[in-house]
Order: structure tokens, then C-alpha cells, then sequence
């Protein structure tokens, strides 16, 4: 539902082509191809402290009590950074429908598949009826969609313009 | 403690999310009517509906560069600026026939033409 709304949204609103945040950077591009870059940086350690925390990767030896904190927070703070760069995709830019436009395409698909995937894994964290051997599947989902999304934003304007590109 | 930080920063960062669902919602673009086509209109135009696609100094981004020897290079009068503006290109960029009045069309064509064209 959260999806569809992203995508509906972004395909009904009349994108303004106007910049948003910039930050210290140079035009809102560059931000938001470095605040993606470090969302996949805290998606990494999302995956790490995962697979800690489920036992697959055996460091640290010893689970330090503030990991699964740890896990929460970066989880957190990658979607805290990822609002402002949502709301210029879906406000200036909006929904790519042309298939022949397949990065832009691919892009629109999966930031909306994003929130959705997302918004899954909140209420499968929080539910006491689903069974839990479904929440690495569903972040497991949200890290791939996650980086799919860096690869068609952040490296493809690295690439095209450069590195760093600020 | 640091559990009352993360659950601190998760609230901070729903009540963040709401802000931003409200101004999807609410927000307008920066208004950029204007009532003579000159260059400084067109120029507060260009940063108002171009600028988050081709940079806001026309370097290019999402869409194609056009200062200096860039995309206006294939046009050879203001007239052709205008029509292609008007007009959009399917699935890249979008047509402001709709979206803006002639005089605007008009005052950000000859701002491209003649401001960024020449940089």
C-alpha cells in the first residue's frame, strides 16, 4: 500500500523541476547522491548487525548489549536521511513511466518498492502472529532494493559527473 | 541511556516523516509569475522549474547541460527555444504549454538563449 501510494503520488503530482535541499553541497543532485551514498553505508552495517544478531557471522565473539540498539539506530537514521531525498524525487522529479527510460524506470520502481519493503519490515518487527523466520527475508529485501536504488542514483551521477562530484 | 537515545531519534524520525508526507501534500513551487518577459524573470523562472534537472547554472544534471556549448547548440533562433519548451520531449522532459503562461515560456526561452547560452 505504502508503494503504491509513492508511485501513484509521483505519477499524479506535476513535478516542479525546482531544487530543495542542498545543503553545503553544491545543487541538490550532488546531496542527494551523497546522502544515498551514506544510507548504503548504514544498509552495510544494517546487514552486519544483522547477521550477528541471527547468529550467521560470529563477530564479535561476544554481542556487546547495545548491538541490536545499534542495529535499530542505523536502520533509523537511513530513514531519517532518506526523507529529504524521497521528497525531491517524488515533488521536483516524480514517477519515470517510460520503460525505455530504464535507469530512471528502475529507479522510480524501486524507491517506491523501498517504503513499501520498509513499512513491512516495521510491522513484522512488531507483530506477535507473523513468524519471525520471515524478517530477514523482508530486510533482506529492503537492503536489496536499498542498494539497487544507490546503483542507479548515486553511481550512475558519480560516473556521469564525476568523483566527488560535491 | 543509549536505548533512550535510539527510541528518542525513532520518534524524531516518524514525526520527520509525517512533515514529509504534509508537504508532498502542501507544497508549491517557488512562484515565479511574472509580468514582463526580461532576463531576470526568466532567470527566476529557470531556477524555480528548470533548474532541478539542468543545474541551477544551467550545468546540467538529470537533464542535459545548457550553458555554453551545450543542448542549445542544436537551435537556431529563440522562437525554436520556445516551441521546444512549450512542446517537452516524451518521457525525458516535460511540456510547460500547460504549465506556464506564453510570457513566462517567453522570459525563460530568452533567459536560456541569451544568458546561459553565452556563458
Amino acid at each position: 500500500m505504502v508503494s503504491v501510494a509513492a508511485g501513484v503520488y509521483g505519477s499524479v503530482h506535476d513535478p516542479t523541476g525546482q531544487q530543495t535541499v542542498s545543503l553545503f553541497f553544491s545543487n541538490t543532485l550532488s546531496f542527494k547522491a551523497w546522502t544515498t551514498t551514506l544510507i548504503a553505508l548504514l544498509a552495510g552495517f544494517q546487514l552486519y548487525s544483522a547477521l550477528r544478531m541471527w547468529g550467521k557471522i560470529p563477530w564479535p565473539r561476544t554481542k556487546p548489549n547495545w548491538w541490536d540498539d545499534a542495529h535499530r539506530l542505523s536502520g533509523t537514521l537511513a530513514v531519517a536521511f532518506s526523507l529529504p531525498v524521497a521528497f525531491h524525487c517524488l515533488w521536483a522529479l516524480g514517477f519515470e513511466p517510460d520503460l525505455t527510460e530504464l535507469r530512471r524506470f528502475s529507479h522510480s520502481v524501486l524507491g517506491c518498492l523501498f517504503y513499501g519493503a520498509f513499512a513491512a519490515k516495521v510491522t513484522l518487527v512488531r507483530s506477535k502472529t507473523i513468524p519471525s523466520r520471515a524478517l530477514p527475508w523482508v530486510g533482506g529485501v529492503v537492503f536489496t532494493t536499498l542498494i539497487a536504488i544507490w546503483l542507479t542514483s548515486s553511481l550512475w551521477f558519480f560516473t556521469s559527473f564525476g568523483f566527488p562530484a560535491l | 541511556m543509549f536505548r533512550r537515545i535510539v527510541d528518542g531519534v525513532q520518534v524524531l524520525t516518524v514525526a520527520a516523516a509525517l512533515v514529509t508526507v504534509v508537504l508532498l501534500a502542501v507544497a508549491s513551487p517557488t512562484s515565479a509569475s511574472v509580468d514582463s518577459p526580461d532576463a531576470s524573470a526568466g532567470a527566476e523562472i529557470f531556477s524555480a522549474r528548470c533548474s532541478g534537472c539542468h543545474g541551477a547554472d544551467g550545468g546540467g544534471g538529470v537533464g542535459p547541460r545548457l550553458a555554453g556549448e551545450g543542448a542549445l547548440s542544436r537551435f537556431d533562433a529563440l522562437d525554436q527555444v520556445e516551441r521546444f519548451v512549450n512542446a517537452g520531449v516524451p518521457g525525458r522532459m516535460p511540456g510547460f504549454e500547460t504549465r506556464l503562461s506564453a510570457d513566462d515560456v517567453r522570459a525563460v526561452a530568452g533567459y536560456v538563449w541569451s544568458e546561459l547560452a553565452a556563458r
